[in-house]
């Protein structure tokens, strides 16, 4: 898969403070890439540049391969869903969608309108009620809608999940899965939701004070993460020279001074019964479980709460 | 640029302030002529004196000529701030303005929706008027009514450049609270006090033709006022006022950010 969108150095800047700063984002066709970052972090103005809405302070962004006036009529395929979705209150959702579609010079048939609410689950809305009056997820669900008028390749969901009961998170994110398998389009989405956003991405950028820290591929993220046998002993060089007899290979300590067995994550009880058989003291072992959540916090510094 | 155009005009018949304002324009023209009838018959039965006549006729152009009596040219105005800003306020304007290939079309054809607007109001202004009239008076279809056409043609005209200004305020500088300002200051005509103070420091400028020079004569709420605006200076105003504001709009919101 080629790249969709890159940018290169993407700098904003308002007044003395950066909101994002040299940033180098790569996303590959056809694949959802997950922007994860604390509020404030940046996200949404990297967001607001890449989608047109905002222009950088310095550094460029291309999509599709193009770069200045090229790009900039490219964006035409390029949907968005930023912040709050900005609806005409006493509007239906139909009508919301239609003046997009009007003014995309798309289809703007009943069946095509019906299409895109089906697609985000509002075909049962009532055609009488006003935009105003519907519920924060109902209002997001038409958010994502209007972002799919005219069949764009990519679309930016700016927290898109935010205020969705569980059902509606999960019937969104088969439809953002659905969007990519069948139709090919790229999602560059961003959330708080660590563990739904890991469910979904193929790619994840985390952003922190307007920098991105780290950026990865899903498999890339497995192994950073993933699972190992935690141990701690009263003897750690011991132990490990004990468990490399036994053939273990993927071993190390890391900086908390745990021994990381990265294999055999099912003998863990053999390799306590071989360490308390060795008379090394063996404080605790587990299997541990790093998250996306756990990973970001690592690489940002953060802590959990509660 | 068309689908832009079509989008606004077709949100424009779709908006709640925009019917709500018809049926004000509508309202407002039409009891003119029984609101008249009525007092000038309660002040006979006082006693009052020199009240004057109910006229038995009234010229159809009389009513062409002056399509923004009373507060009509206000509602208009109101309206085409509530139109203008509505996009923004509502954020609607997130959702296009970045899959567009230069932003400022949305400033284009809102001015031209806003245009189709201005004219449909003037003309329901103006048939609502007349029909006002009709039990109390006979109307006169023909007399004079190319000279009202064309007083209608130079106000309308005039009204697209005082919708320009206000365009600059809503849309431009996306600030609601100016342009409704604004609106009411023109629609008014209450702008004009500010003129004489205006023409007062001017005229202090020791140069011989500013001694006699009045401000109000190139401005359009000013203009808007006469029976019959002067044709060619009205032609200038507007034109001026148009290119240069909607041109200023545009540069100001291509460079904004749209939040």
């Amino acid at each position: 898969m080629g790249l969709i969108m890159e940018t290169q150095a993407l700098t904003k800047t308002y007044g003395k403070k950066d909101a994002c700063k040299d940033v180098n984002i790569k996303i590959r066709e056809g694949e959802i890439y997950g922007l994860i970052g604390r509020n404030g972090a940046g996200k949404t103005t990297i967001m607001r540049i890449i989608s047109g809405l905002s222009r950088a302070t310095s550094g460029t962004y291309s999509l599709f391969g193009k770069t200045g006036g090229e790009m900039r009529k490219e964006l035409r395929n390029v949907g968005v869903l930023i912040e709050h979705p900005g609806l005409y209150p006493k509007l239906s959702a139909r009508e919301n969608l239609k003046i997009k579609c009007i003014g995309m010079g798309v289809d703007h048939s009943k069946e095509y309108i019906d299409n895109i609410l089906q697609t985000v689950g509002l075909e049962n809305v009532d055609n009488k009620k006003g935009a105003g009056s519907f519920s924060l997820g109902m209002k997001q669900r038409l958010g994502i809608g209007l972002a799919l008028v005219g069949e764009p390749k990519m679309i930016i969901l700016d927290e898109p999940i935010n205020g969705l009961d569980p059902q509606g998170i999960v019937e969104i994110r088969h439809t953002l899965a659905k969007l990519r398998d069948e139709k090919g389009i790229t999602i560059m989405i961003s959330s708080h939701i660590l563990d739904e956003l890991g469910k979904l991405a193929d790619s994840y950028g985390i952003i922190h004070e307007g920098r991105l820290l780290d950026q990865f591929t899903a498999s890339e993220l497995h192994k950073r993460c993933g699972q190992f046998v935690a141990i701690r002993t009263g003897n750690n060089e011991k132990a490990i020279s004990l468990l490399k007899k036994a053939g273990i290979r993927n071993i190390e300590t890391d900086n908390d001074g745990r021994i990381r067995v990265n294999e055999h994550l099912d003998e863990s009880d053999k390799m306590a019964k071989a360490i308390v058989n060795a008379n090394i003291p063996l404080k605790e072992i587990y299997i541990n479980d790093i998250s996306l959540e756990d990973y970001y916090l690592s690489v940002t510094g953060g802590e959990h709460n509660g | 640029m068309v689908n832009i155009v079509k989008m606004d005009i077709y949100r424009l018949f779709k908006s709640t302030s925009y019917k709500v304002m018809m049926l004000l324009v509508v309202i407002f023209n039409f009891i003119d002529a029984p609101v008249g009838w009525a007092l000038i018959k309660l002040a006979k039965r006082m006693g009052t004196k020199d009240t004057g006549n109910w006229p038995s006729t009234v010229k159809l152009s009389s009513f062409v000529s002056e399509p923004l009596g009373w507060l009509t040219g206000i509602f208009i105005l109101m309206s085409v701030v509530w139109f203008s800003y509505s996009d923004l306020g509502h954020g609607y304007i997130k959702n296009i303005a970045g899959q567009l290939p230069k932003k400022g079309q949305t400033v284009i054809s809102k001015f031209i929706a806003v245009e189709l607007h201005n004219l449909i109001l003037m003309i329901i202004a103006v048939i609502s008027n007349t029909l006002g009239y009709l039990p109390f008076s006979k109307i006169d279809l023909t007399t004079g009514l190319a000279g009202g056409i064309r007083s209608f043609l130079l106000k309308y005209l005039l009204l697209m450049a005082i919708s320009a200004i206000v365009l600059f305020f809503s849309t431009g500088l996306k600030s609601k609270n100016a342009a409704t300002v604004i609106a009411i200051l023109m629609g008014s005509k209450l702008l004009q006090l500010s003129y004489i103070l205006i023409n007062m420091g001017l005229q202090k400028i020791p140069f011989s033709f500013m001694k006699d020079f009045d401000i109000s004569k190139y401005m359009p709420d000013s203009l808007i006022t006469s029976d019959s605006p002067p044709v060619v200076r009205s032609l200038i105003v507007s034109a001026c006022f148009i290119v240069v504001l909607i041109n200023l709009t545009i540069s100001i919101f291509n460079k904004k950010d749209i939040t």
